[in-house]
């Protein structure tokens, strides 16, 4: 399959392992840790909604809950221009990028895969931090649109 | 953010920890909180729990120095005031993570071989909303004191 944009308007939904650290409540409240968006390669994984039809097939266990961003407000997330010798180079941006898996060898396939990018590419453990700060920060303003259950669906 | 003066504690030693101790200038002069044992031995409980998990298992180093730091941060924050337990968790990459939430803020503490690193947190804008640095007393101060304000 060949990659394609993700547009502005699209949600981005990740899963949640029920009963974990990823998030908790505050007061009553709901939020969500920033190691609810850990990634061993610093690049998180969402699946993107326009090739989603239910929120709840992007459950990677049965009993996850799903939590969303948009797509918009990840690129909003980091908008910082690199400067050389006073002049504008480049931009430094994240960017949620389309990268469906399809027969690998690993991994079930999954046509609506995304990740979480940035570019440069992040090299430093520390800007990792802010974009997983960053990332559940956004996550908060929505919760859970499928909740975590104690026992897996029928 | 409120007015809290911060001034340097006449009791604690100076410069533990690489960087001066210090309180909120209301808190000098009047008794700790009660202390409360329970909220330590949850943390710690809860870092030995992620030592025995099958996945994001941290580093003996990370545990040892967030241990450290679950006092540190119990001791500062009751003398500044807001303590609350942290809510803790661990990354793939072996690190132990405190975190707390306060109306639109978190502040999030990250112990690993490296040391330990603070990200105090106002919005997602990674650049314009979120200061960061090395954990020292005065950072954590500081810190703190935006998470109340």
């Amino acid at each position: 399959m060949v990659p394609t944009i993700v547009d502005n308007a699209e949600d981005l939904y990740r899963s949640i392992r029920a009963d974990s650290d990823d998030y908790s409540y505050q007061n009553g409240k709901l939020v969500f840790s920033s190691s609810a968006f850990d990634d061993r390669d610093m690049r998180p994984s969402v699946d993107r909604t326009s090739m989603r039809a239910d929120p709840a097939d992007s459950r990677i266990a049965p009993t996850d809950g799903i939590a969303k961003v948009l797509t918009a407000d990840v690129r909003n997330s980091c908008k910082i221009p690199i400067i050389k010798n006073g002049t504008p180079v480049g931009e430094h941006a994240v960017d949620a990028i389309h990268r469906p898996i399809e027969n690998d060898p690993i991994e079930t396939d999954n046509l609506a895969h995304c990740q979480i990018e940035c570019n440069p590419v992040i090299a430093s453990g520390s800007r990792f931090k802010k974009l997983k700060a960053a990332l559940a920060n956004l996550a908060n303003k929505h919760g859970f649109i499928v909740p975590p259950s104690k026992t897996a669906a029928p | 953010m409120s007015a809290v003066r911060l001034v340097f504690d006449q009791i604690a030693s100076a410069f533990a920890n690489g960087s001066p101790a210090v309180s909120s200038e209301a808190s000098q002069g009047r008794p700790l909180h009660p202390f409360s044992i329970v909220d330590i031995d949850q943390g710690m409980n809860k870092m030995a729990i992620l030592m025995q998990g099958a996945s994001r298992v941290p580093t003996q180093r990370a545990v040892e120095l967030a241990s450290e730091w679950l006092w540190l941060t119990f001791d500062r924050a009751n003398k500044l005031g807001g303590w609350s337990r942290p809510h803790i968790s661990s990354t793939e990459s072996g690190e132990v993570v405190f975190e707390w939430w306060r109306n639109h803020r978190n502040l999030t503490l990250y112990f690993s071989d490296d040391g330990a690193e603070y990200i105090d947190v106002w919005g997602p804008d990674m650049d314009h909303e979120m200061l960061a640095g090395p954990l020292t007393n005065w950072s954590f101060s500081n810190a703190w004191l935006r998470l109340q304000s």
